[in-house]
């Protein structure tokens, strides 16, 4: 059984909303209220304060298309 | 992309993705987090890794070695779809928490590259510059950006 797989009788909290761009492509998601927050995680607020100092450290030399 | 990957679990706002790996060593659940870490350009970070029990927390520390690298590294690339469907094409920062797993993320979109370059550049840093991914060189972080 997969895991997200709906059960007989039981109330999912889950709906899939496939969402659309200019280009046609369809997001996969499944939405769910179960799905935590984790913003403040220490491991993803390491990673981003790390990624924000890789940035200020080397900068965005021979990124193309910057206005797109 | 048309991948194998696992189906994943989105949050209301779109920016937190959950999904469970299956293999050898069981069902690990697994966390993606964007978080905008730049405004001109406007860039997100990616945060990934295991959700360990109890903490409820995104960690990496723990190499799962569930022998379905290609799979979940699909299952995130997948994540960036339905994250830039909401928040707009921008680009997307990645890299790993170690060299050797930074060496891990080039393996991994080495191995899907040709699915991977049907729907995304992938620019990777190397030598003081974002050059165009390559499949034989070694980066310190990557960019993508949806085509």
């Amino acid at each position: 059984m997969s895991n997200f797989e709906i059960k007989k009788g039981v109330i999912m909290p889950a709906v899939k909303k496939a969402t659309v761009n200019e280009k046609g492509y369809y997001g996969n998601a499944i939405v769910s209220d179960k799905v935590k927050d984790h913003g403040n995680d220490p491991f993803v607020v390491k990673k981003l304060e790390e990624a924000k100092a890789f940035l200020r450290k080397n900068g965005l030399n021979g990124l193309p298309d910057l206005k797109k | 992309m048309n991948l194998e990957r696992y189906p994943y679990l989105a949050n209301n706002n779109f920016n937190n993705y959950e999904f469970y790996s299956d293999g050898p060593k069981g069902r690990i659940k697994k966390g993606v987090r964007f978080s905008l870490m730049n405004n001109e350009p406007v860039i997100y970070n990616l945060a990934f890794g295991d959700i360990t029990d109890g903490t409820d927390m995104i960690d990496d520390a723990v190499v799962s070695n569930n022998n379905d690298r290609d799979r979940v590294l699909a299952t995130v690339a997948n994540t960036i779809f339905d994250f830039t469907n909401n928040y707009g094409n921008h680009y997307i920062f990645a890299t790993g928490s170690t060299p050797a797993r930074t060496r891990l993320y080039q393996m991994g979109i080495t191995s899907l590259w040709n699915e991977i370059s049907i729907d995304f550049v992938v620019l990777g840093f190397e030598d003081g510059s974002w050059q165009a991914f390559q499949s034989n060189v070694n980066y310190e972080a990557f960019l993508v950006k949806r085509k």
